[in-house]
């Protein structure tokens, strides 16, 4: 029990011995709630026109608009999100490093 | 243990999409960083821009797979796998770039001084006596001293059978009580 208690101690020491500072959060550049980017509107605008066009030309399996069109916000929706994720991740990866470099 | 209190609040930040997913982060960065750093840096051997380099990738992975963090599951266990398998990725590219250019590979440094200084002499010895077991006993004996992870758990994030683990936790123990005996 005894070299248990010594390894918990020893691993005690040495973690609280590491100088990593604290993450506050993201540094929000993008603002919290940041506006619709402008790429982001342009996308969802060609992806509306290209649905009136299908529609208009009655392709068969776009006949279901409404179920197209919330299947297309979807992943309007998703790929805003991978971006929003992408850019957390490059701020965040740029957070590290300052941390880092000011340690 | 596995706080329960960490995975309730990862799981409500979660739900509030990417501002929620950065306060997640962020609670896991003040509580398990430090730990994780200590894991990485029993994994990878070298000079300290290599521990930096590794963790650094570690916390991005956690960050990316946030999403993936199945909650009915413990967290620790799987901050750890994470951390193992990047720092396995990490040794793995190290090694092709050694391959191409030898002196990348940085010599085992000598801990002894600086363990002495922070611990004592029997920390120092302690010290010591660790960085004479293989990586995987190292990591074998930090997960089950420090972290008092089950077995099982250590299993998965070790990818090895639980009864070897055991066998080997057993054999750990005893090189330990025979290095440390004067002090124990």
């Amino acid at each position: 029990m005894k070299l248990e208690r010594t390894m918990k101690q020893y691993y005690t020491g040495r973690v609280n011995s590491i100088d990593l500072p604290e993450m506050t959060g993201i540094p929000h550049r993008t603002a919290a709630h940041p506006a619709k980017p402008w790429s982001d509107m342009v996308l969802g605008c060609a992806m509306h026109a290209a649905l009136a066009l299908a529609v208009a030309f009655g392709l068969p399996a776009l006949r279901n608009e409404s179920l197209l069109s919330a299947r297309i916000t979807r992943m309007a929706e998703e790929a805003s999100l991978d971006k929003h994720i992408e850019s957390r991740v490059k701020l965040l990866s740029e957070n590290i490093i300052t941390i880092r470099n000011t340690k | 243990m596995d706080n329960p209190a960490d995975r309730l609040y990862i799981l409500f930040q979660l739900a509030l999409g990417v501002d929620g997913r950065d306060r997640a982060f962020t609670r896991i960065w003040n509580a398990y960083g430090k730990r994780i750093h200590f894991y990485v840096s029993r994994i990878i051997s070298g000079d300290a821009g290599h521990h930096d380099n590794c963790f650094q990738e570690v916390m991005l992975k956690i960050y990316e797979g946030l999403d993936g963090y199945r909650i009915d599951r413990p967290l620790k266990p799987w901050l750890f796998r994470v951390a193992r398998n990047c720092c396995l990725d990490f040794l793995k590219k190290r090694t092709e770039e050694a391959a191409e250019n030898i002196e990348l590979v940085p010599a085992a440094p000598d801990r002894a001084p600086e363990e002495r200084l922070i611990c004592g002499e029997l920390f120092g010895a302690v010290g010591e006596s660790i960085d004479a077991l293989s990586a995987d006993d190292a990591q074998l004996a930090y997960l089950r001293f420090f972290e008092g992870m089950r077995f099982s758990e250590i299993a998965k994030i070790m990818e090895m059978n639980e009864n070897t683990v055991k066998t080997r936790m057993t054999a750990i123990k005893k090189k330990l009580r025979h290095e440390l005996k004067e002090w124990l």
